[in-house]
C-alpha cells in the first residue's frame, strides 16, 4: 500500500511536465512502476508456490485448501501435499464445494506441479456425478504427470471403498485394495469407467451390456436413443471440445470419460459423460454467429450471455433447421434419450454453466462462480421407461 | 440406368454408423454418401435406403449422408423426392429427419 501510495504521488507530479528535468523524472517513474509490477508477479509466484493455489479465493476457499496444507507433508513423499476431501460430493445438490475441490486438485498439480495425497478420511459420500469428474481429472494429472502424481487413503466407509474398487478408482490412485468387492447382481449398481480419445460407437452397446446385463433389455428405441446421444457427445468432443489453441498435450485431446449407475433404491438409471476441454460458452460463438445466440436467447445485442444461458443457446441452435447451418446440430441429440423415456432428466454443466432438460420440453438454467473446466452431462431415466426390468422385491409383494 | 437399387445400411455398410466426416470415425455419413449414395444416384433411377438395424443415427450421420447430397454433390430436394426412397420402420423419426435434413439444405454454390 505504501508503495502505491509513493506511485501515486510521483505520479501526480508528472501531470505537467515543462522541462527536461520532468521529462527525466516521468522516465524514472515509468522505470519504477515496471519494478514494482514485476516484484509484486515475484511475490504472487512464491505466494503459490508455497500452499495457496490461487491468487484470489475466497475465505471459504482459503481455508479448506490451509486445512489440507495444515495436514502437512506426506512422511512417505516429502514433496506429496495432502488435500482433505469434502464430507460429501456431488455435482447437483452440493456444486460448488465439488467444484471448488476438482479445481484445487487441477490448481495444484497441473499448475503447481504438486505430489497430491487425497485424504478421504471425512469423506461419507461421493455422488456418481462428482465421482467422474473427479475421475476424469485425475486421469488426466497422471496422463500429463506420470501415474504416481495423485494417491489417495483409504476411506473410512466400506461402501465408498467398494464403489472406489468397482469404478477403477483406486487403480487410478495406485491403491491396493484392502476388501474384496462382493459380488453383484444385475443391474448393476457401479461399473468401471471407460475413456477415450476418440468415437467408439461400440460403448453404448458396450455400457448397456455392463450394467444391465442379458436379463434385463433395453428398449430397442431407448438403445438407438442411447446411441444417438453418447455417438454425438464423442463427436462434439473430438470436433470442437479441445481447440488447437487451448489444448497442446497429445495424451488429452479429444478424452472424453464416461459412466453408468443403477440406483436400485430410486429405479433410476443414470449415464455420465465428460470432457475436460475449453466449454460450450467457448465453442458455440465459433459455431454459430453472435446475432444468433443473441437471437435464440431473446436478448439485446450487445449483453453478454451467461455460462448457462450460453449452454441453452447451443440446445436452441441445434433444434433450429436454418438453411445455412448444418453444423452443430449434435447438442440436441443429447436430449433425445429423455424424450424417448418420457421421464428423467438431463443435466449439462460446462465452464460456470448449468442446463437442465426435463422431458415435456421443460428447460432450466443457473450460473455459479466456479467452473469445472469442460463439460459433463448427465442422463437420469426411470428403469421402467427404458427397459423391461422389474423389481423382484415389489413383485413378490404384488403376488 | 438400372430401374432400382436397395441399400441397407447394417448389412452392407455398418451396423455402427456415426459422424459426420472420416475424422469422426470409420463409418461416417460422408464415407456412406461417397462409396453407396452416390454411385447408386449415378446408375440407378431409383434408390432405397433402409435405416432399419443398425445401433441408431446422430444428426451428424444423417445430414451429412443425405443432406450433403443437395450441399457437396450438386442434387436438388425434388429430384430426390422423385428417386429416393428412405424405409425406417424400427423408427419413424429417422425418415422424418432424413426429409427434413434435404429440404432445409442449400443447395450446392456453382
Amino acid at each position: 500500500m505504501a508503495l502505491c501510495g509513493y506511485f501515486n504521488f510521483s505520479n501526480s507530479i508528472l501531470t505537467t511536465p515543462n522541462s527536461n528535468k520532468e521529462i527525466l523524472r516521468r522516465l524514472e517513474a515509468k522505470r519504477f512502476e515496471r519494478r514494482l509490477h514485476s516484484k509484486e508477479k515475484k511475490l504472487a509466484r512464491n505466494r503459490c508456490e508455497t500452499g495457496s493455489p490461487h491468487k484470489a479465493r475466497t475465505p471459504k476457499e482459503e481455508s479448506r485448501f490451509h486445512r489440507g496444507i495444515a495436514r502437512g507433508v506426506d512422511k512417505d513423499a516429502p514433496r506429496r501435499i495432502i488435500l482433505e476431501v469434502p464430507k460429501v460430493l456431488d455435482l447437483t445438490t452440493n456444486y460448488d464445494e465439488t467444484a471448488e475441490f476438482v479445481r484445487d486438485i487441477r490448481i495444484a498439480v497441473l499448475r503447481q506441479k504438486h505430489f497430491l495425497l487425497l485424504d478421504f478420511n471425512l469423506t461419507e459420500r461421493i455422488y456418481p456425478t462428482a465421482l467422474l469428474l473427479l475421475l476424469a481429472e485425475i486421469h488426466r494429472c497422471r496422463l500429463l504427470h506420470g501415474n504416481d502424481r495423485v494417491t489417495g487413503t483409504y476411506p473410512k466407509s466400506q461402501a465408498l471403498e467398494r464403489l472406489f474398487i468397482r469404478t477403477g478408482f483406486f487403480e487410478l490412485l495406485g491403491v491396493k485394495p484392502k476388501i474384496k468387492a462382493s459380488a453383484m447382481s444385475y443391474p448393476m449398481e457401479y461399473i468401471r469407467f471407460h475413456s477415450d480419445r476418440r468415437l467408439d460407437a461400440s460403448m453404448p452397446r458396450r455400457l448397456r451390456e455392463e450394467l444391465l446385463g442379458d436379463k434385463v433389455a433395453m428398449h430397442p428405441k431407448a438403445g438407438r436413443r442411447l446411441y444417438r446421444a453418447l455417438t454425438e457427445a464423442m463427436i462434439n468432443v473430438g470436433q470442437h471440445a479441445y481447440p488447437d489453441y487451448a489444448v497442446k498435450a497429445h495424451a488429452i485431446r479429444g478424452r472424453w470419460w464416461m459412466a453408468g449407475h443403477v440406483n436400485k433404491s430410486k429405479k433410476e438409471l443414470m449415464i455420465t459423460f465428460c470432457d475436460l476441454g475449453v466449454g460450450i460458452p467457448d465453442t458455440l460463438p465459433k459455431l454459430h454467429a453472435w446475432e444468433k445466440i443473441h437471437s435464440a436467447l431473446s436478448i439485446l445485442p450487445g449483453i453478454k450471455p451467461n455460462d448457462g444461458e450460453m449452454i441453452k443457446a447451443g440446445m436452441i441452435l441445434g433444434r433450429s433447421r436454418t438453411r445455412e447451418q448444418h453444423r452443430g446440430r449434435g447438442l440436441n441429440d443429447l436430449r433425445s434419450f429423455i424424450d424417448t423415456a418420457g421421464a428423467g432428466e438431463m443435466y449439462i454443466f460446462s465452464r460456470k454453466g448449468r442446463y437442465r432438460y426435463r422431458a415435456g420440453n421443460d428447460e432450466d438454467v443457473w450460473n455459479s462462480n466456479i467452473s469445472i473446466s469442460g463439460t459433463f452431462i448427465k442422463w437420469t431415466v426411470p428403469l421402467a421407461c427404458v427397459t423391461d426390468w422389474v423389481d423382484i422385491d415389489e413383485a413378490i409383494i404384488d403376488d | 440406368m438400372k430401374p432400382l437399387l436397395t441399400i441397407d445400411i447394417a448389412k452392407q455398410f455398418s451396423v455402427l454408423p456415426a459422424g459426420r466426416d472420416p475424422n469422426d470415425g470409420p463409418d461416417s455419413g460422408e464415407r456412406f454418401r461417397r462409396e453407396f449414395l452416390v454411385p447408386a444416384f449415378a446408375e440407378y433411377d431409383k434408390v432405397v435406403v433402409v435405416l432399419d438395424g443398425a445401433e441408431g443415427y446422430g444428426s451428424s450421420f444423417l445430414d451429412e449422408s443425405f443432406g450433403g447430397l443437395i450441399r457437396v454433390e450438386g442434387m436438388t430436394a425434388a429430384e430426390l423426392h422423385r428417386r429416393l426412397e428412405v424405409i425406417s420402420n424400427e423408427d419413424e423419426t429417422f425418415r422424418d429427419e432424413v426429409w427434413d435434413y434435404i429440404d432445409s439444405t442449400l443447395p450446392k454454390k456453382s
